[in-house]
């Protein structure tokens, strides 16, 4: 008996990703903590190389807001993110921005 | 951190956590989106507390720049104040504490067995909060 039931992918790309979010429904938070790793590794990375540190709270607000606004898009299509992701979501990018306006470093803002 | 950046600090931050919100549910109101932010309970709320709260703080400041100008003179060295200066620090940090709340509320989810991690961490943030208060106004708490 097969475990997953492959998407119908003549019926557009959305739909096979809807299929795909519906068979396994922890891929769109893997999807967004991807996004947020990404954006977060990547700037600390550039900003050390750069100037020799790290704004970790200004990458954070960043990463959380680039994650903040895909998640906004995919509530575009049903199915795609539920509301209790998006909260989450929208939680850690106000932490984020919390967490950056109460630093007490010297950032590039 | 100076009184100054610890209250702008404050203030950006609910500035900052009302137009995430706001901007999310207009997103869905003007594009109809299937999930909408505003179905959530806790952060309506969340963010009509700040909202006044803000409020709150806007007519206190207001009212107490008032006080500057609104001194007289009633006799020889006597001088009457047109009012207490403040700053309404405690309806700001109350917003600080609605951002913690709300992030444990969502994030770790209200079980009991977990609440007691959950409260002794509220409580530390609240100590490392009061201490900031306590140094950018009385001193050096060490």
């Amino acid at each position: 008996m097969a475990k997953y039931t492959a998407p119908n992918l003549t019926s557009g790309i959305d739909d096979a990703i809807v299929g795909t979010v519906t068979a396994v429904p922890i891929f769109t938070p893997m999807f967004l903590i991807f996004i947020f790793g990404i954006v977060l590794m990547g700037g600390i990375v550039s900003q050390k190389r750069r100037t020799g540190s790290a704004d970790i709270p200004m990458w954070a607000t960043i990463a959380s807001l680039s994650t903040f606004m895909i998640a906004l898009a995919l509530t575009l299509k049903e199915g795609l993110i539920d509301l209790n992701i998006l909260v989450v979501v929208v939680v850690v990018t106000i932490f984020s921005g919390f967490w950056l306006f109460t630093s007490r470093t010297r950032n590039e803002i | 951190m100076g009184q100054i950046r610890f209250i702008v600090g404050l203030v950006m931050a609910a500035l900052f956590a009302v137009a995430i919100i706001s901007f999310a549910i207009g997103f869905a109101n003007d594009n109809s989106a299937f999930v909408d932010l505003s179905n959530n309970s806790k952060i309506s709320s969340f963010s009509t507390d700040t909202d006044t709260n803000m409020e709150s703080f806007t007519t206190t400041v207001n009212g107490s720049g008032k006080a500057f100008f609104e001194n007289k003179l009633i006799g020889e060295d006597t001088e009457t104040a047109g009012g207490q200066f403040k700053t309404n620090t405690l309806g700001v940090v109350a917003t600080m504490s609605s951002i913690i709340t709300l992030g444990f509320q969502e994030i770790f989810g209200q079980d009991t067995n977990f609440g007691i991690i959950l409260g002794a961490i509220t409580g530390l943030f609240a100590l490392m909060a009061w201490l900031y208060i306590w140094k950018t106004w009385k001193g050096n708490p060490d």
